[in-house]
Protein backbone atom coordinates (compact mmCIF):
# COMPACT_ATOMS: atom_id res chain seq x y z
CA UNK A 1 0.00 0.00 0.00
CA UNK A 2 1.28 3.58 -0.85
CA UNK A 3 1.96 5.85 1.58
CA UNK A 4 -0.64 8.30 0.28
CA UNK A 5 -3.39 5.31 0.20
CA UNK A 6 -2.51 4.72 3.64
CA UNK A 7 -2.58 8.21 4.70
CA UNK A 8 -6.01 8.67 3.39
CA UNK A 9 -7.00 5.34 4.94
CA UNK A 10 -6.56 6.45 8.25
CA UNK A 11 -7.71 9.82 7.98
CA UNK A 12 -10.78 8.31 7.34
CA UNK A 13 -10.71 5.69 10.07
CA UNK A 14 -9.95 9.16 12.68
CA UNK A 15 -12.52 11.21 11.17
CA UNK A 16 -15.62 8.61 11.14
CA UNK A 17 -16.33 8.94 15.00
CA UNK A 18 -15.67 12.71 14.53
CA UNK A 19 -17.73 13.11 12.13
CA UNK A 20 -20.62 11.69 13.82
CA UNK A 21 -19.92 14.64 16.67
CA UNK A 22 -19.24 17.39 14.23
CA UNK A 23 -22.96 16.36 13.12
CA UNK A 24 -25.21 16.01 16.12
CA UNK A 25 -23.14 19.50 17.73
CA UNK A 26 -25.04 21.21 14.89
CA UNK A 27 -28.26 19.86 14.57
CA UNK A 28 -29.55 21.43 17.98
CA UNK A 29 -31.41 23.28 16.02
CA UNK A 30 -33.50 21.72 12.28
CA UNK A 31 -31.26 21.48 9.43
CA UNK A 32 -31.51 20.54 6.35
CA UNK A 33 -28.73 18.04 4.55
CA UNK A 34 -27.24 20.99 2.27
CA UNK A 35 -27.59 23.70 4.80
CA UNK A 36 -25.85 21.09 7.58
CA UNK A 37 -23.19 20.66 5.36
CA UNK A 38 -22.76 24.61 3.93
CA UNK A 39 -22.58 24.87 7.87
CA UNK A 40 -20.28 22.43 8.83
CA UNK A 41 -17.84 23.25 6.07
CA UNK A 42 -17.88 26.97 7.22
CA UNK A 43 -16.59 25.93 10.66
CA UNK A 44 -13.90 24.22 8.75
CA UNK A 45 -15.14 20.41 9.01
CA UNK A 46 -15.72 19.65 4.92
CA UNK A 47 -18.01 16.40 4.89
CA UNK A 48 -18.78 14.51 1.34
CA UNK A 49 -22.28 14.94 0.45
CA UNK A 50 -22.37 10.80 -0.15
CA UNK A 51 -21.06 10.37 3.70
CA UNK A 52 -23.20 13.21 5.36
CA UNK A 53 -26.97 12.74 3.73
CA UNK A 54 -26.88 8.98 4.41
CA UNK A 55 -25.31 9.58 7.73
CA UNK A 56 -28.46 11.80 8.69
CA UNK A 57 -30.59 9.03 7.72
CA UNK A 58 -28.41 6.31 9.85
CA UNK A 59 -28.56 8.58 13.16
CA UNK A 60 -32.02 8.61 12.46
CA UNK A 61 -33.04 4.90 12.51
CA UNK A 62 -30.87 5.06 15.43
CA UNK A 63 -33.28 7.67 17.16
CA UNK A 64 -30.65 9.65 18.01
CA UNK A 65 -32.61 12.66 15.64
CA UNK A 66 -36.04 12.81 14.38
CA UNK A 67 -37.34 14.55 10.95
CA UNK A 68 -39.60 16.00 9.40
CA UNK A 69 -40.58 17.25 5.77
CA UNK A 70 -40.93 21.40 5.56
CA UNK A 71 -41.95 23.82 2.69
CA UNK A 72 -39.95 27.14 3.84
CA UNK A 73 -38.38 29.96 1.31
CA UNK A 74 -38.18 26.94 -1.29
CA UNK A 75 -38.42 23.11 -2.18
CA UNK A 76 -39.72 20.62 0.38
CA UNK A 77 -36.79 19.60 2.23
CA UNK A 78 -36.20 17.20 5.18
CA UNK A 79 -34.87 18.89 8.15
CA UNK A 80 -33.05 16.90 11.22
CA UNK A 81 -32.97 17.92 14.79
CA UNK A 82 -31.86 16.03 17.95
CA UNK A 83 -34.31 14.10 19.76
CA UNK A 84 -34.13 13.53 23.64
CA UNK A 85 -31.82 10.29 23.23
CA UNK A 86 -29.78 12.50 20.84
CA UNK A 87 -29.20 15.31 22.91
CA UNK A 88 -28.14 12.77 26.17
CA UNK A 89 -25.86 11.33 24.23
CA UNK A 90 -24.44 13.88 22.45
CA UNK A 91 -23.64 15.58 25.89
CA UNK A 92 -21.66 11.65 26.58
CA UNK A 93 -19.54 11.84 23.39
CA UNK A 94 -19.02 15.34 24.00
CA UNK A 95 -16.90 14.53 27.83
CA UNK A 96 -15.66 11.52 25.83
CA UNK A 97 -14.08 13.48 22.96
CA UNK A 98 -12.34 15.88 25.11
CA UNK A 99 -10.53 13.34 27.46
CA UNK A 100 -9.59 11.44 24.63
CA UNK A 101 -8.71 14.56 23.07
CA UNK A 102 -6.74 15.46 26.19
CA UNK A 103 -5.34 12.29 26.40
CA UNK A 104 -4.14 12.04 22.70
CA UNK A 105 -2.53 15.62 22.56
CA UNK A 106 -0.92 14.44 25.74
CA UNK A 107 0.66 11.44 24.27
CA UNK A 108 1.53 13.32 20.95
CA UNK A 109 2.92 16.04 22.56
CA UNK A 110 5.34 14.24 24.98
CA UNK A 111 9.05 14.45 25.10
CA UNK A 112 9.53 10.89 23.92
CA UNK A 113 7.19 10.60 20.86
CA UNK A 114 8.49 10.49 17.61
CA UNK B 1 -29.05 14.33 -21.59
CA UNK B 2 -29.95 17.22 -18.72
CA UNK B 3 -28.63 17.27 -15.76
CA UNK B 4 -31.99 16.52 -14.07
CA UNK B 5 -32.19 13.22 -16.22
CA UNK B 6 -28.52 12.69 -14.95
CA UNK B 7 -29.74 13.39 -11.33
CA UNK B 8 -32.85 11.31 -12.14
CA UNK B 9 -30.83 7.93 -12.86
CA UNK B 10 -28.51 8.49 -9.92
CA UNK B 11 -31.47 8.75 -7.27
CA UNK B 12 -33.35 5.71 -9.01
CA UNK B 13 -30.35 3.44 -9.43
CA UNK B 14 -29.74 4.56 -5.86
CA UNK B 15 -32.96 3.93 -4.35
CA UNK B 16 -33.59 0.79 -6.50
CA UNK B 17 -31.04 -0.68 -3.94
CA UNK B 18 -33.06 0.24 -0.82
CA UNK B 19 -35.51 -1.82 1.13
CA UNK B 20 -38.75 -0.86 -0.38
CA UNK B 21 -40.54 1.56 2.87
CA UNK B 22 -37.33 3.92 2.40
CA UNK B 23 -37.40 4.31 -1.13
CA UNK B 24 -39.95 7.22 -1.89
CA UNK B 25 -38.62 9.04 0.75
CA UNK B 26 -34.93 8.68 0.13
CA UNK B 27 -35.75 10.01 -3.49
CA UNK B 28 -37.54 12.77 -2.91
CA UNK B 29 -34.89 14.20 -0.28
CA UNK B 30 -31.75 12.69 -2.51
CA UNK B 31 -33.38 14.35 -5.56
CA UNK B 32 -33.90 17.65 -3.59
CA UNK B 33 -30.52 17.76 -1.90
CA UNK B 34 -28.75 17.09 -5.59
CA UNK B 35 -30.56 19.51 -7.37
CA UNK B 36 -29.62 22.10 -4.43
CA UNK B 37 -25.76 20.63 -4.79
CA UNK B 38 -25.55 21.36 -8.34
CA UNK B 39 -27.38 24.28 -8.59
CA UNK B 40 -27.07 25.80 -12.10
CA UNK B 41 -24.65 23.75 -13.19
CA UNK B 42 -24.35 21.86 -16.60
CA UNK B 43 -23.91 18.50 -17.43
CA UNK B 44 -20.11 18.44 -16.86
CA UNK B 45 -20.85 19.72 -12.95
CA UNK B 46 -23.63 17.12 -12.39
CA UNK B 47 -21.22 14.06 -13.63
CA UNK B 48 -18.32 15.63 -11.59
CA UNK B 49 -20.95 15.71 -8.20
CA UNK B 50 -21.72 12.23 -8.83
CA UNK B 51 -18.91 11.01 -8.75
CA UNK B 52 -18.05 12.68 -5.64
CA UNK B 53 -21.32 11.16 -4.34
CA UNK B 54 -20.56 7.63 -5.00
CA UNK B 55 -21.10 4.64 -6.81
CA UNK B 56 -25.12 4.03 -6.19
CA UNK B 57 -24.98 0.71 -4.70
CA UNK B 58 -22.52 1.98 -2.04
CA UNK B 59 -24.36 4.76 -1.89
CA UNK B 60 -27.10 2.33 -0.84
CA UNK B 61 -25.27 0.83 1.41
CA UNK B 62 -24.45 3.54 3.61
CA UNK B 63 -28.32 4.39 3.67
CA UNK B 64 -29.51 1.43 4.87
CA UNK B 65 -26.06 -1.12 5.55
CA UNK B 66 -27.07 -4.39 4.93
CA UNK B 67 -26.27 -7.05 7.45
CA UNK B 68 -23.23 -9.05 6.80
CA UNK B 69 -23.75 -12.60 5.11
CA UNK B 70 -20.88 -14.25 6.97
CA UNK B 71 -19.18 -11.92 9.62
CA UNK B 72 -16.04 -11.15 9.31
CA UNK B 73 -14.94 -13.25 12.71
CA UNK B 74 -16.17 -16.70 10.84
CA UNK B 75 -14.81 -15.74 7.43
CA UNK B 76 -11.47 -17.74 7.79
CA UNK B 77 -13.40 -20.47 8.96
CA UNK B 78 -16.11 -20.15 6.85
CA UNK B 79 -13.12 -20.77 4.11
CA UNK B 80 -11.40 -23.55 6.27
CA UNK B 81 -13.96 -25.76 6.15
CA UNK B 82 -14.81 -25.48 2.59
CA UNK B 83 -11.30 -25.94 1.59
CA UNK B 84 -11.02 -29.13 3.57
CA UNK B 85 -14.45 -30.22 2.52
CA UNK B 86 -13.05 -29.54 -1.24
CA UNK B 87 -9.75 -31.63 -0.52
CA UNK B 88 -11.92 -34.41 0.90
CA UNK B 89 -14.47 -34.13 -2.12
CA UNK B 90 -11.05 -33.94 -4.58
CA UNK B 91 -9.58 -37.15 -3.21
CA UNK B 92 -12.65 -38.83 -3.23
CA UNK B 93 -12.70 -38.43 -7.07
CA UNK B 94 -9.20 -39.20 -7.34
CA UNK B 95 -9.77 -42.26 -5.88
CA UNK B 96 -12.78 -43.30 -7.92
CA UNK B 97 -11.09 -42.14 -10.62
CA UNK B 98 -7.62 -44.48 -9.83
CA UNK B 99 -9.87 -47.39 -8.70
CA UNK B 100 -12.17 -47.62 -11.86
CA UNK B 101 -9.66 -47.64 -14.77
CA UNK B 102 -12.55 -47.42 -17.16
CA UNK B 103 -12.67 -43.88 -16.78
CA UNK B 104 -9.35 -43.35 -18.84
CA UNK B 105 -11.35 -44.48 -21.98
CA UNK B 106 -14.38 -42.82 -21.36
CA UNK B 107 -14.26 -39.07 -21.78
CA UNK B 108 -18.44 -38.67 -20.68
CA UNK B 109 -17.93 -41.25 -18.05
CA UNK B 110 -14.61 -38.85 -17.14
CA UNK B 111 -16.74 -35.39 -16.90
CA UNK B 112 -19.90 -36.74 -15.22
CA UNK B 113 -17.70 -37.16 -12.39
CA UNK B 114 -16.28 -33.81 -12.93
CA UNK B 115 -19.78 -32.13 -12.61
CA UNK B 116 -20.86 -33.86 -9.77
CA UNK B 117 -17.71 -33.27 -7.93
CA UNK B 118 -18.34 -29.75 -8.72
CA UNK B 119 -21.72 -30.05 -8.40
CA UNK B 120 -21.54 -31.07 -4.38
CA UNK B 121 -18.92 -28.66 -3.97
CA UNK B 122 -21.69 -26.42 -4.93
CA UNK B 123 -23.77 -27.70 -2.47
CA UNK B 124 -21.61 -27.74 0.62
CA UNK B 125 -20.36 -23.69 -0.23
CA UNK B 126 -24.17 -23.06 -0.38
CA UNK B 127 -25.27 -24.82 2.46
CA UNK B 128 -22.28 -23.45 4.34
CA UNK B 129 -23.01 -20.00 3.28
CA UNK B 130 -26.70 -20.51 4.96
CA UNK B 131 -25.24 -21.79 8.41
CA UNK B 132 -23.01 -19.24 8.74
CA UNK B 133 -25.92 -16.69 7.66
CA UNK B 134 -27.96 -18.36 10.66
CA UNK B 135 -25.02 -18.09 12.67
CA UNK B 136 -24.02 -14.39 12.42
CA UNK B 137 -28.08 -13.39 12.47
CA UNK B 138 -28.56 -15.52 16.35
CA UNK B 139 -25.58 -13.84 17.08
CA UNK B 140 -26.77 -10.34 16.15
CA UNK B 141 -30.43 -11.36 17.59
CA UNK B 142 -29.22 -12.84 21.23
CA UNK B 143 -26.05 -10.84 21.68
CA UNK B 144 -25.74 -11.40 25.51
CA UNK B 145 -26.79 -15.50 25.58
CA UNK B 146 -24.07 -16.19 22.21
CA UNK B 147 -21.32 -14.15 23.70
CA UNK B 148 -18.35 -15.87 24.90
CA UNK B 149 -17.02 -17.41 28.23
CA UNK B 150 -12.95 -17.49 28.96
CA UNK B 151 -13.81 -20.23 30.84
CA UNK B 152 -14.92 -22.49 27.75
CA UNK B 153 -12.00 -21.55 25.72
CA UNK B 154 -10.16 -24.65 25.04
CA UNK B 155 -6.72 -25.93 26.65
CA UNK B 156 -3.62 -25.39 24.81
CA UNK B 157 -3.24 -28.55 22.69
CA UNK B 158 0.61 -29.65 22.61
CA UNK B 159 1.25 -30.90 18.95
CA UNK B 160 3.98 -33.46 19.93
CA UNK B 161 1.84 -34.97 22.81
CA UNK B 162 0.62 -38.37 21.99
CA UNK B 163 -1.98 -40.13 23.60
CA UNK B 164 -0.51 -43.49 24.55
CA UNK B 165 -4.39 -45.21 25.32
CA UNK B 166 -5.26 -43.69 21.90
CA UNK B 167 -2.06 -45.40 19.91
CA UNK B 168 -2.07 -48.32 21.61
CA UNK B 169 -5.64 -48.73 20.44
CA UNK B 170 -4.60 -48.24 17.23
CA UNK B 171 -1.53 -50.14 17.38
CA UNK B 172 -3.56 -52.97 18.50
CA UNK B 173 -6.25 -52.29 15.25
CA UNK B 174 -3.39 -52.10 12.78
CA UNK B 175 -1.73 -54.92 13.88
CA UNK B 176 -5.25 -57.12 13.39
CA UNK B 177 -5.72 -55.71 10.49
CA UNK B 178 -2.33 -56.68 8.96
CA UNK B 179 -2.96 -60.44 10.06
CA UNK B 180 -6.36 -60.48 8.48
CA UNK B 181 -5.02 -58.97 5.40
CA UNK B 182 -1.66 -61.46 5.58
CA UNK B 183 -4.18 -64.66 6.33
CA UNK B 184 -7.64 -63.29 4.43
CA UNK B 185 -8.85 -66.75 4.10
CA UNK B 186 -7.46 -68.36 7.20
CA UNK B 187 -8.80 -65.70 10.37
CA UNK B 188 -11.73 -65.92 8.08
CA UNK B 189 -12.26 -69.29 8.68
CA UNK B 190 -12.01 -69.13 12.11
CA UNK B 191 -15.56 -67.24 12.80
CA UNK B 192 -16.70 -69.99 10.36
CA UNK B 193 -15.55 -72.33 13.06
CA UNK B 194 -12.56 -74.00 10.35
CA UNK B 195 -15.33 -74.86 8.29
CA UNK B 196 -15.31 -72.15 5.64
CA UNK B 197 -17.07 -72.10 2.51
CA UNK B 198 -15.18 -72.97 -0.83
CA UNK B 199 -17.14 -69.90 -2.62
CA UNK B 200 -15.75 -67.76 0.83
CA UNK B 201 -12.63 -69.10 0.69
CA UNK B 202 -12.30 -68.50 -3.10
CA UNK B 203 -13.47 -65.03 -2.57
CA UNK B 204 -10.49 -64.07 -0.75
CA UNK B 205 -7.67 -65.85 -2.40
CA UNK B 206 -4.97 -63.42 -3.94
CA UNK B 207 -4.13 -62.91 -6.97
CA UNK B 208 -0.66 -65.22 -7.13
CA UNK B 209 1.62 -62.43 -8.85
CA UNK B 210 0.24 -60.14 -5.61
CA UNK B 211 1.52 -62.72 -3.31
CA UNK B 212 4.52 -62.99 -4.80
CA UNK B 213 5.88 -59.66 -5.83
CA UNK B 214 3.88 -56.57 -4.41
CA UNK B 215 2.36 -57.82 -1.73
CA UNK B 216 5.81 -58.82 0.68
CA UNK B 217 6.63 -54.51 -0.29
CA UNK B 218 3.30 -53.64 0.84
CA UNK B 219 4.05 -55.28 4.03
CA UNK B 220 7.13 -53.91 5.05
CA UNK B 221 5.44 -50.76 4.38
CA UNK B 222 2.52 -51.51 6.80
CA UNK B 223 5.17 -53.17 9.20
CA UNK B 224 7.27 -49.84 9.16
CA UNK B 225 4.40 -47.77 9.94
CA UNK B 226 3.57 -50.10 12.37
CA UNK B 227 6.74 -49.86 14.17
CA UNK B 228 6.84 -45.86 14.60
CA UNK B 229 3.05 -45.77 15.94
CA UNK B 230 5.07 -48.49 18.46
CA UNK B 231 7.96 -45.72 19.14
CA UNK B 232 5.49 -43.12 19.20
CA UNK B 233 3.40 -45.23 21.96
CA UNK B 234 6.83 -45.92 23.41
CA UNK B 235 8.21 -42.02 23.71
CA UNK B 236 5.04 -40.60 24.67
CA UNK B 237 5.98 -37.80 22.29
CA UNK B 238 6.85 -36.56 18.98
CA UNK B 239 10.32 -36.07 18.00
CA UNK B 240 11.89 -34.95 15.07
CA UNK B 241 13.43 -38.08 14.24
CA UNK B 242 9.86 -40.05 14.45
CA UNK B 243 8.07 -37.39 12.45
CA UNK B 244 10.85 -37.22 9.78
CA UNK B 245 10.52 -41.24 9.85
CA UNK B 246 6.59 -41.32 9.61
CA UNK B 247 6.54 -38.47 6.49
CA UNK B 248 9.24 -40.79 4.43
CA UNK B 249 7.23 -43.72 5.29
CA UNK B 250 4.07 -42.11 4.82
CA UNK B 251 4.72 -40.88 1.31
CA UNK B 252 6.77 -44.03 0.56
CA UNK B 253 3.52 -45.77 1.77
CA UNK B 254 0.99 -43.55 -0.50
CA UNK B 255 3.25 -44.37 -3.67
CA UNK B 256 3.31 -47.95 -3.35
CA UNK B 257 -0.18 -48.53 -3.11
CA UNK B 258 -1.05 -46.69 -6.11
CA UNK B 259 1.48 -48.42 -7.67
CA UNK B 260 -0.05 -51.45 -6.46
CA UNK B 261 -3.45 -50.59 -7.58
CA UNK B 262 -2.57 -49.45 -10.59
CA UNK B 263 0.14 -52.62 -11.22
CA UNK B 264 -3.18 -55.29 -11.56
CA UNK B 265 -5.47 -57.75 -9.57
CA UNK B 266 -5.12 -58.08 -5.71
CA UNK B 267 -7.39 -60.46 -5.41
CA UNK B 268 -8.91 -63.33 -7.73
CA UNK B 269 -12.00 -62.66 -7.51
CA UNK B 270 -13.36 -59.42 -9.29
CA UNK B 271 -15.42 -57.94 -6.63
CA UNK B 272 -13.23 -58.68 -3.80
CA UNK B 273 -10.37 -56.96 -5.77
CA UNK B 274 -12.35 -53.72 -6.72
CA UNK B 275 -13.42 -52.96 -2.84
CA UNK B 276 -9.49 -53.89 -1.78
CA UNK B 277 -7.99 -51.62 -4.52
CA UNK B 278 -10.82 -48.58 -3.26
CA UNK B 279 -10.02 -49.13 0.09
CA UNK B 280 -6.06 -49.05 -1.23
CA UNK B 281 -6.34 -45.97 -2.71
CA UNK B 282 -8.23 -44.09 0.10
CA UNK B 283 -5.39 -44.85 2.25
CA UNK B 284 -3.19 -43.77 0.18
CA UNK B 285 -4.73 -40.33 0.10
CA UNK B 286 -4.99 -40.58 3.74
CA UNK B 287 -1.22 -41.57 3.82
CA UNK B 288 -0.53 -38.29 2.22
CA UNK B 289 -2.33 -35.95 4.40
CA UNK B 290 -0.86 -37.55 7.32
CA UNK B 291 2.60 -36.96 5.63
CA UNK B 292 1.44 -33.33 5.01
CA UNK B 293 0.13 -32.43 9.18
CA UNK B 294 3.56 -33.99 10.16
CA UNK B 295 5.62 -31.97 7.88
CA UNK B 296 3.29 -29.05 8.51
CA UNK B 297 4.53 -29.60 12.48
CA UNK B 298 7.93 -30.51 11.35
CA UNK B 299 8.65 -27.06 9.14
CA UNK B 300 6.03 -24.75 10.65
CA UNK B 301 5.36 -21.67 8.81
CA UNK B 302 6.44 -18.22 9.92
Amino acid sequence: MGNEASLSKFELELRRGAVVLAVLSRLGAPQYGYSLRQSLAARGMDVEEGTLYPLLRRLEAQGLLVSEWRIEDGPPRRYYELSADGRALYRELVGSWRTLSEVVTRLIDAEDAP
Amino acid sequence: MTPQDLIERYVHAVTRRLPMRQRADVAAELRALLAEELGAGDLAAAQALLLRFGAPDEVAARYAPPALVIEQRDTRLFWQINGVIALILGCVAFVGALASPELAGDPAAARALHLEVIERLLVVVGSMTLIFWAIGWLRRRNPSQTGWKPAALPPVRDPDHVNRYGTLAALIYFIAGTIVLVFPAETLALFWGGQMPAPARAALAYDPEFRAARGPVMLVFIIASILWLGWAAWLGRYTRTLRMAQIVTNVASAGVMIWIVRAGPIFVAEAADQIVKLALAIFAIVCLIDAGVQARRLWPRG
